[in-house]
């Protein structure tokens, strides 16, 4: 091989490498939710080929595109976001089976029997709350869908149970306050 | 390849000049900019159940066309049957027992009817039959039109929650329109009475109808105690609003709502009531029985006392009496809520 | 005609781009980049080779569509480049644009101007995926970016700052050389499985004048005259309409 062609091919094979995994680095979002039934982070990156069919088939629009701001290595793939609408896989139209996974071609979303779905945990802030700040609320209480999740001090104040959350999204969605009190952390999350 | 082209050549060979090239860079840049920071200032909510519909300028007075409530005392009608008595028996005796829906309906009238679906679960919606039932009567008052309609709990698909419970196909059948109210229009209501709000946004439907039938499900409610046909007026306001109520005051918005979106008639569905949790997840409790009243705030304190009587509450009466958005209702003018001035006619039928 | 294929091939890109994005009659779903037409669903094999590759497996659910499209290609050559790609005009138009003018970028320029280095790019790209573990040209890929900003912007309103990495990618080829015929990674994919592809373009000797035109006009640097990287054809069918003597002739390629 000529010196010629081994510099060039150093030099495009060290600009190549320093784009893709240096700027990863910097560019580093926080961790993402996704959609129920992802497999474990390294291997969804991997195998996301970032065709948003399943942003495209989800009846709620919960799952959208992650951004630059999200991640580098994140970017085009899908995320949940609660501002947007909740995922309906435990309760709802996807109750019978989950349209992302259904329409995932590459199987970076699988399709997992309800009982394993987790697609993390909500958080509240209880000084945004409306309830914990002494108003009559209980809208997170009321769209629940597992019970138990959401359970009330003194009857009228919500607490959280990150191991019975199956972090749907939808009392982070439909929380009345602004800011809102509520947010959908992937804590906790099963991936396959 | 091209090594062996001199430069000016190239150049002229190229479609574009650098000058240019570099303008229509920075513009698309800024164009870029400009569209995602439009994203920023103004998040647009993406379902499209649930974007903010801009109300229209014109405000209305819509408390004219129902029927005014009476300060000597209201009556309300409780039917009870036992369980092989079909809910469509139950409701005829019902409006009966009111004084015949002939009488109680103008016919002519552009009759609203609002069943509670506000979720996914049968148990938590009205239950459809009972809603035919009272289609049919008021078919035979003559009515211009009869629309249903109805807008979920934020965050609910109102069309899937009308299909899952059997509301959309069920009445559908009886010829009556069963509207989501998310498409509609959003108007804006003065609310002269109101001291919470001043004014409300409401889906044109409700506001442009003139006889309202109200049919909630008997339920309990984790933030309002109970919500029976005052709360259900909730469904006919955009999500926004129902916000709104929420960072107020929930309690007295609803009473200013139901200020200006009296319900004319109110049949409460009390064949399968929710105790101990609500407005999902309780205890279901038969009781095959139905409630109806031409007064919401009186209906609904007899229908409190009911549910609470089925919990095994040892002072029903007094726990319904307590209900904040009831009270604060009566107090508006909605009705009455003195448990004294209430005629309760009972029928039971076996 | 002249006018006609030229309109169309303008056009035909950005039907296309319509079409997918707001799926009409419901007859496509997905992206271009895994699009699924009736029962049929076809995907970009350079996404199958990187998922493949980052996963330290096979993907075997793209395994047929990614085949689907490398046999079209081996019919039909770079088809997608002329006809469906809503890169290829864009990156056609801005390039030649000369950024700079050093001696750095000359010598550049000049190195990166033939075939070696648009496959030092390709393996590059599949040996990142291998070891950075996810597929590192979709995120640049300004076919994805181009048809995920447009569904974005159709069905929710918003666009992402990735779009920018288009005009980075084009100051990349002024300063150098083309995209479509010497950089694009996805080309390079398809130009070896187009290499025998049997509709390619012919000069009649009797007619030709030598005046090099149908090499100046060609997208996609096609030496015509000697017959050389007749793989990067896209059939845009410039050079047979541009030829003033109407020498260049559309046939089956001849048996070797």
């Amino acid at each position: 091989m000529k010196r010629r062609d081994f510099l060039r091919l150093f030099g495009v094979g060290l600009v190549t490498f320093s784009f893709f995994d240096i700027l990863p680095r910097v560019f580093r979002g926080r961790p993402l939710v996704r959609p129920p039934g992802s497999r474990v982070e390294d291997l969804f990156n991997a195998v996301c080929v970032r065709c948003v069919r399943c942003v495209q088939i989800c009846p709620t629009s919960v799952i959208a595109m992650a951004t630059l701001g999200d991640g580098f290595k994140e970017l085009g793939t899908p995320k949940i976001d609660p501002a947007r609408g909740s995922c309906e896989r435990i309760h709802g139209r996807c109750a019978e089976q989950a349209r992302c996974a259904q329409v995932c071609p590459t199987g970076a979303i699988l399709d997992v029997q309800k009982e394993n779905v987790k697609l993390g945990s909500t958080v509240i802030n209880t000084g945004k709350c409306i309830a914990w700040q002494g108003g009559p609320c209980l809208t997170c209480y009321e769209v629940c869908p597992v019970i138990g999740a959401i359970t009330l001090f003194d009857e009228s104040r919500p607490l959280f149970n990150e191991n019975i959350c199956v972090g749907c999204g939808r009392c982070a969605y439909a929380c009345p306050a602004e800011p809102k009190a509520l947010t959908l952390t992937s804590k906790g999350e099963r991936r396959t | 390849m091209d090594q062996g082209q001199p430069e000016e050549e190239k150049s002229k060979r190229s479609t574009v000049s650098r000058r240019t090239f570099l303008k229509l860079l920075i513009a698309g840049a800024a164009a870029v900019g400009g569209i995602m920071s439009l994203d920023f200032l103004y998040p647009k909510p993406t379902n499209p159940e649930l974007r903010t519909v801009t109300p229209t300028t014109a405000k209305v007075t819509a408390s004219t066309f129902s029927t005014t409530p009476s300060s000597k005392g209201a009556s309300v009608v409780v039917v009870r049957g036992s369980a092989s008595v079909k809910p469509a028996v139950l409701v005829e005796r019902a409006l009966e027992s009111l004084g015949g829906v002939e009488k109680i309906v103008p016919s002519g009238a552009s009759i609203f009817v609002k069943p509670n679906v506000g979720f996914y679960d049968k148990e938590a919606a009205t239950d459809p039959r009972v809603v035919v039932a009272v289609v049919n009567c008021l078919k035979r008052a003559l009515p211009s039109q009869i629309v249903a309609g109805e807008s979920s709990v934020r965050g609910n698909d109102t069309e899937y929650a009308l299909q899952v419970t059997g509301m959309r196909s069920i009445v559908g059948e009886t010829g009556v329109e069963v509207r989501d109210l998310r498409k509609d229009q959003a108007v804006n209501v003065s609310i002269p009475k109101g001291k919470a709000m001043s004014s409300v946004n409401v889906f044109k439907t409700v506001r442009d109808s003139s006889f309202i039938v109200d049919m909630p499900r008997l339920k309990r409610h984790s933030a309002t105690t109970i919500t029976i046909s005052l709360k259900n007026m909730m469904g006919t306001v955009p999500d926004s609003e129902k916000g709104r109520f929420h960072q107020v005051n929930l309690n007295q918005c609803i009473a200013d709502l139901n200020s200006v979106l009296r319900p004319s008639l109110v049949i409460i569905d009390a064949t399968n009531v929710m105790t101990k949790r609500g407005p999902t997840g309780g205890t279901m409790v038969e009781l095959n029985t139905v409630i109806a009243s031409l007064d919401p705030v009186a209906a609904d304190i007899v229908a409190a006392e009911e549910l609470f009587k089925a919990e095994g509450v040892t002072d029903p009466a007094a726990s319904a009496g307590r209900v904040e958005h009831i009270q604060m209702a009566a107090e508006l003018g909605v009705g009455v809520a003195d448990r004294s001035k209430i005629e309760i006619v009972e029928v039971k039928i076996s | 005609m002249k006018r006609l294929v030229r309109v169309g091939r303008g056009f035909l890109p950005v039907l296309i781009l319509l079409f997918i994005v707001y799926p009409v009659l419901e007859l496509t779903y997905g992206s271009i980049c895994v699009l699924t037409v009736g029962t049929i669903t076809v995907s970009c094999p350079l996404g199958f080779l990187q998922t493949s590759l980052a996963s330290h497996g096979l993907i075997l659910g793209l395994l047929i569509p990614a085949s689907a499209i490398v046999v079209a290609t081996i019919l039909l050559g770079r088809l997608f480049c002329g006809w469906i790609c809503p890169a290829g005009p864009i990156m056609q138009r801005f390039g030649n644009v000369h950024m700079f003018r050093s001696p750095v970028i000359t010598r550049l320029r000049a190195v990166s101007s033939d075939d070696k280095t648009r496959a030092v790019l390709l393996l590059s790209v599949l040996a990142a995926s291998v070891l950075l573990r996810y597929p590192v040209f979709c995120l640049v890929c300004p076919v994805g970016i181009i048809y995920r900003n447009a569904i974005s912007l159709a069905r929710y309103g918003s666009i992402g700052i990735d779009l920018l990495f288009i005009p980075m990618l084009i100051f990349l080829e002024g300063s150098l050389t083309p995209w479509c015929s010497h950089i694009c990674p996805l080309g390079a994919l398809l130009s070896i499985f187009s290499r025998k592809n049997p509709i390619v373009p012919a000069v009649n000797k009797a007619r030709c004048t030598s005046c090099s035109i149908c090499e100046k006009v060609c997208k996609m640097k096609v030496t015509l005259l000697s017959g050389r990287n007749l793989e990067n054809c896209s059939k845009c069918l410039d050079c047979s309409l541009q030829c003033p003597t109407k020498a260049i002739e559309w046939k089956k390629r001849a048996q070797a």
